[in-house]
């Protein structure tokens, strides 16, 4: 029982901190000038048909939206995904902490790229 | 005086014998408030059987609570984001095997080349392989 709630609450700091992470990163290379466009990651609700088996309720989405800067285009948004979904540690450590879903977002409109992330999680078997 | 006593008393009894019009609603929400908590009930237990059928291969398992913890650099994944393109772009180019006659070269090359299709939205592996085909392949990138 305790280490089910100590493992939750661990897995709420995990999750805290990779968008934590990511959206510090995001920032920092907009300010130094080497992203022209700052991105910022965020929860949310995901697509419930990539759910698995430790997908979060109500919070499996991991969405990097674009806020400011030069307006994104589809193939872009496509290479954004990709490098996310390449790194196999980060996509491990997403479906690990409850994310099934990862979107990619433009500065305007509801427009957008969205993957599961269960298909690139290579962990030696599938994920329900 | 005692007429209007009396009246009042037998006001009193009628109201206290009157039957309570409310009483079979408030059961019809008792009785559909306990279903739905029934159903509820039904719902999560079936949900963590299913769960708990999922048996996971040991690797799995092991993978998925390493990763957890696992520290993955947001830097580079930036970096990629940002940089990488270009880079690859760049390498492959100029590591491509074909600009390589010598056999050992070319050897060399086909590897690096590889290595590099292989790693090519990922920067700090990329400025890992130009390093290496600066020093193996004798050229200047």
């Amino acid at each position: 029982m305790w280490h089910r709630l100590i493992d939750w609450f661990s897995d709420v700091r995990e999750r805290y901190n990779i968008v934590r992470d990511f959206n510090r990163s995001a920032k920092n290379s907009f300010i130094s000038g080497q992203a022209p466009t700052l991105l910022e990651a965020r929860t949310t609700v995901g697509d419930f048909g990539f759910r698995h088996a430790f997908s979060k309720f109500m919070a499996g989405g991991f969405r990097i939206k674009a806020l400011s800067g030069q307006p994104l285009e589809k193939k872009e948004l496509i290479e954004i995904g990709k490098v996310v979904l390449d790194n196999e540690e980060l996509v491990r450590k997403l479906v690990a902490l409850g994310w099934d879903t990862l979107e990619v977002h433009d500065v305007k409109g509801f427009n957008g790229c969205k993957w599961a992330l269960k298909n690139y999680a290579k962990i030696g078997g599938y994920i329900q | 005086m005692t007429n209007i006593l009396l009246q009042i008393v037998a006001d009193t009894n009628y109201t206290a014998l009157k039957p309570k019009s409310s009483a079979p609603m408030q059961s019809k929400i008792w009785f559909w408030t306990t279903i739905v908590e029934l159903a509820i009930i039904i719902f999560l237990i079936v949900k963590h059987k299913r769960q708990a059928k999922i048996n996971y291969d040991s690797n799995i398992e092991n993978a998925l609570k390493n990763s957890k913890t696992a520290n993955v650099d947001m830097d580079n994944v930036m970096d990629s984001i940002n940089k990488s393109r270009d880079l690859y772009k760049q390498l492959s180019t100029k590591c491509h095997p074909d600009r390589f006659l010598d056999k050992d070269l070319n050897n060399k090359a086909n590897e690096i080349f590889q290595e590099i299709t292989k790693n090519q939205r990922n920067y700090k592996r990329l400025l890992e392989l130009k390093e290496t085909a600066q020093i193996q392949l004798n050229i200047t990138i």
